[in-house]
């Protein structure tokens, strides 16, 4: 017990010793939750307060319509840009070529043009927001429709009604759904992956490349020792970094999470253990340091973005899919989401313990098998 | 120039064996690429939306939601027995959306946890709805609706055609703004450019040279890029291959200018090094490289202004078709960061010292 005291001081020194390493295990990942939860968080809010550049073109009427519809759209969107606070910046004094060349120079998100019984929405493709003012452009004319049905009393019934609601998808700690704390899990998640694939595996390949594991076992530490404080080294950091981030998510978003249920702490010893033996295996596998580095790191993107730690992706198309269903890190977020009451998990419970467990299982017993502790 | 050419041959090689500055230039932005590619699809490119449904209506009414769910394309609905049902398949997200429907009222279920797709499934919803209202009345239709899309030269667009000069973007920020920050400094701490110093060579070529091999990174990078997402993903863009040449060479320059004045603060090579993966980290989400500014809260907002990467993200869009912007304010815009980006260079590594201090 001595020794795995030992080696865990030593790297616990050595960390506090550095300040990037600190930074890094400690602070960055606090940074990435603000940001994210401030740009995705408020998505809604943001770009409704967006106003559209939009060149409305009217051409003359040709006499046979029942109804003056340019005028109609016109007096219209002239009204809701003239609403405070507005969605439109409307310009309306230009010929189509005109307002088309406005388009095509990005001066315009997009340009209406009605004639006779007509209207045509002009986007440019490829530009995000053109695409958003024109999907938002249409719907407005779109229900010019209903509303002239009305004014003129055509229409025979009520229409149908439309109600929104979201569905209780949160296992009720707050009671809806909250992106912050949808968030925190990922976070915690993503450090858990950096803690399994990141800087130990560097620093094994390092320590072993430069003969110092080898000078280390011709001591009285065995390879279990070390590796015991090497674990407790890291368990340690965990728990201060799930302690920050939870305490960052409730100070700054007001997060609640159940973190201390059995369940959820169950989660992250079994998220902890398949990431180490993750990055076991890379250890075990990669033949120099530089080598160990480069496929952690191809590994570490494609398990972050494809585990769904900062968005949903059980929807995404095939052959995507399939990484994302035999990525770990799915069913390890999904079930600590789902034990600490932020969102109802979209895959079976059985299987986000089960296939976390076999990849552990499998990857400590080939990581064992292969380990070298010389080059 | 032949010491411009023998240095620069000789840092070539060394590139290629740097693993690390390969698969940052080179990887990472596939990896983006085939990751992002996919997820950004339009709602047209994925595959087709499930709407989970329970009706009390009548049988005729009943009859007109089936019929106008066939007339959507892209819905396919599987139909359950309670309406708390529905609600636990859109929770499970088993169902994309759910509908409940009594002959007077379409309710539309969401899962507030599929944010990035809720949009989608309202549009779909009102499409229905907008078919039951016409079987239902003899509504007239006053005014057609049509979206006309520009797409010079048959541009793949939809966000797939906002990301990709994003992806190439990120690879060229990374070869430029570790160049300085980190390659330059860490030679220096190592006494590689005491020893340099010592020999005939210029300074100046010697820069030229390190420059050289990241934007030869840059170019690899964008290259792979451009025919993986034309291979695999099927995006194409009206490319300005001339200027997009150009802009390659420009931006390396911008970025490693931004990596010198990153140098000017730190006090180490690794410090240097950490602020710039910090650094591209921030303005990987706070400069439009991925999504427009417009997505971004007031204050981010205002920070992306100052940011380099935001000005070459954008020249990307603009030499790549995707996004429009005066020519004169491009030019303009690309000239003065290069400006300041080689002064930044000049006083880091022509004025400052060689020698480690």
């Amino acid at each position: 017990m001595r020794q795995v005291r030992a080696v865990f001081r030593g790297l616990l020194l050595s960390s506090l010793r550095d300040k990037y390493t600190l930074f890094w295990d400690l602070v960055f990942p606090i940074i990435l939750l603000v940001i994210l939860v401030s740009i995705f968080g408020n998505l809604g809010e943001t770009l409704s307060e967006v106003v559209f550049d939009v060149g409305l073109v009217t051409s003359a009427p040709s006499g046979r319509e029942l109804v003056p519809i340019g005028a109609i759209v016109q007096e219209a969107f002239a009204e809701m840009a003239a609403a405070e606070p507005t969605w439109l910046n409307l310009y309306t004094e230009s010929s189509l070529a005109d307002e088309l060349e406005a388009l095509a120079r990005g001066e315009r998100h997009a340009v209406v043009h009605v004639q006779g019984t007509e209207a045509e929405v002009h986007i440019r493709s490829g530009r995000m927001m053109s695409e958003i003012a024109g999907d938002t452009l249409a719907q407005v004319l779109r229900s010019f429709n209903l509303g002239i049905n009305e004014r003129l009393g055509l229409l025979t019934a009520p229409t149908v009604r439309t109600v929104y609601r979201d569905v209780d998808a949160a296992a009720a700690v707050q009671g809806s759904f909250s992106f912050a704390a949808y968030m925190v899990p990922g976070i915690i998640l993503m450090v858990f992956l950096s803690s399994g694939l990141g800087p130990m595996v560097q620093r094994l390949g390092i320590d072993r490349e430069l003969g110092r594991l080898r000078r280390l076992f011709a001591s009285p530490l065995s390879p279990g020792q070390y590796f015991g404080g090497v674990l407790l080294y890291i368990l340690a950091l965990s728990l201060v970094q799930v302690g920050l981030i939870y305490g960052a998510g409730a100070l700054f978003f007001g997060v609640k999470l159940k973190l201390l249920s059995l369940e959820a702490v169950f989660f992250m010893v079994l998220s902890l253990t398949t990431l180490l033996s993750v990055g076991l295996v890379i250890s075990a596998l990669a033949k120099t340091a530089n080598s160990a580095s480069a496929l952690s790191n191809a590994l570490l993107y494609p398990m972050m973005f494809l585990g769904g730690l900062y968005f949903p992706v059980m929807q995404v198309p095939y052959p995507l899919r399939f990484l994302v269903l035999v990525n770990p890190v799915t069913y390890l977020v999904n079930g600590l989401r789902h034990t600490t009451g932020v969102l109802v998990s979209p895959t079976p419970h059985w299987a986000n313990i089960v296939v976390p467990a076999v990849f552990a299982v499998v990857c400590t017993s080939i990581g064992l098998a292969k380990f070298n502790w010389d080059v | 120039m032949r010491s411009y050419l023998a240095i620069t041959k000789a840092l070539l090689l060394g590139l290629l064996r740097d693993r690390s500055a390969l698969f940052f230039s080179l990887v990472l932005p596939l990896i983006f690429l085939l990751i992002f590619g996919p997820l950004f699809a339009d709602s047209g490119e994925r595959s087709m939306a499930t709407a989970a449904v329970y009706t009390t209506a009548a049988p005729a009414d009943r009859a007109l939601l089936e019929n106008a769910i066939r007339q959507v394309a892209g819905l396919k609905a599987v139909y359950y027995d309670s309406l708390e049902e529905v609600s636990y398949q859109v929770a499970l997200q088993q169902a994309d959306f759910g509908l409940g429907w009594d002959g007077s009222t379409l309710e539309v279920l969401r899962n507030p946890a599929r944010f990035q797709d809720n949009e989608i499934f309202r549009q779909l919803s009102e499409g229905i709805r907008s078919h039951l209202d016409r079987q239902r009345m003899d509504i007239r239709e006053f005014l057609t609706v049509r979206i006309v899309e520009s797409a010079p030269m048959g541009q793949a667009g939809g966000e797939q055609g906002y990301m990709f000069p994003g992806v190439i973007a990120v690879g060229v920020m990374s070869s430029g703004l570790f160049l300085i920050s980190s390659s330059f400094l860490y030679m220096k701490e190592r006494f590689v450019l005491k020893r340099l110093a010592a020999t005939p060579m210029r300074k100046l070529y010697f820069l030229a040279g390190l420059i050289t091999t990241r934007m030869a990174l840059s170019a690899l990078s964008a290259c792979l890029v451009l025919v993986v997402g034309g291979l695999v993903l099927g995006v194409r863009l009206p490319i300005n291959w001339p200027l997009f040449a150009l802009y390659l060479v420009a931006a390396t320059l911008i970025m490693s200018g931004a990596g010198a004045v990153l140098a000017l603060v730190a006090k180490s090579a690794r410090s240097a090094s950490e602020i710039a993966g910090l650094g591209m980290t921030i303005m990987m989400f706070v400069s439009g490289v991925y999504f427009p500014l417009e997505f971004l809260p007031p204050y981010f907002k205002a920070a992306s202004l100052v940011l380099p990467a935001t000005y070459v993200a954008r020249g990307f869009r603009f030499v790549m078709g995707v996004e429009p912007m005066p020519g004169m304010r491009f030019i303009q815009e690309t000239l003065l960061l290069c400006g300041l980006a080689l002064a930044a260079i000049w006083i880091v590594a022509v004025k400052g010292s060689w020698e480690a201090e």
